[in-house]
């Protein structure tokens, strides 16, 4: 069973992302002779208080990747009945912590630009991926999740 | 679409004003997209009546 594991920061448990185009537009692309984007490294908060993973518009625009649909997403401060539409994008995803690399399956993800310039973050991974891991939160300030 | 009952909680390939294929799982809706329509744009949705909203965190901020 592969382990992750880092350093619970300030900000909470922190993991290095590093976001991809997913392989069949991988081959898509190689297919008609154009370069891969290579992939966009993001800082991400490990939150079990968020359904779906979100990741800084930035990402989708440097790997090139078009929406796929529109979800319904509530926040702290959305009446229940006025939710945001946000654009999903298909990515795939590698967490990355104390050196160590996790790759996964490919995923769906959203657009969000939630992120304060200077808190160090640019993407929540919710329980989307977490629900798939198990996690330990030590008293010694450090995470693992186990794949 | 929702009409069929056997359409009910699949996914449909969208196309410019053309349904394209419907297929069990998102991942197979997006990878026929892909082939079929390559670097073109395409919409993959579920098919049901109501998607619940899923919750997020953070505040999202509003479009200008």
């Amino acid at each position: 069973m592969p382990l992750l594991s880092g350093e619970i920061l300030a900000a909470g448990a922190v993991v290095d992302v590093l976001a991809g185009v997913p392989e069949s537009r991988k081959r898509l692309l190689q297919k008609h002779g154009f370069a891969t984007p290579p992939p966009v490294h993001v800082r991400a908060l490990l939150d079990t208080g968020s359904f779906l993973t979100g990741l800084h518009p930035r990402v989708f625009t440097a790997l090139d990747l078009r929406s796929f649909d529109q979800i319904e997403i509530v926040t702290p401060s959305t009446a229940p009945n006025a939710p945001f539409r946000v654009p999903r994008y298909w990515v795939n995803l590698s967490l990355v912590a104390d050196g160590q690399s996790c790759p996964m399956p490919d995923r769906f993800v959203f657009a969000t630009d939630s992120w304060h310039p200077r808190e160090g973050v640019e993407a929540l991974i919710g329980m989307d991926i977490l629900s798939q891991c198990f996690q330990l939160l030590g008293p010694d300030r450090r995470f693992t999740l186990a794949f | 679409m929702l009409a069929e009952p056997d359409n009910r909680d699949k996914f449909v390939l969208i196309h410019g004003d053309n349904v394209s294929g419907v297929f069990s799982d998102l991942k197979q809706g997006l990878e026929a997209g892909l082939e079929k329509f390559e670097f073109s744009p395409y919409l993959v949705k579920r098919i049901t009546e109501h998607e619940p909203p899923l919750y997020f965190s953070r505040n999202i901020k509003c479009p200008s």
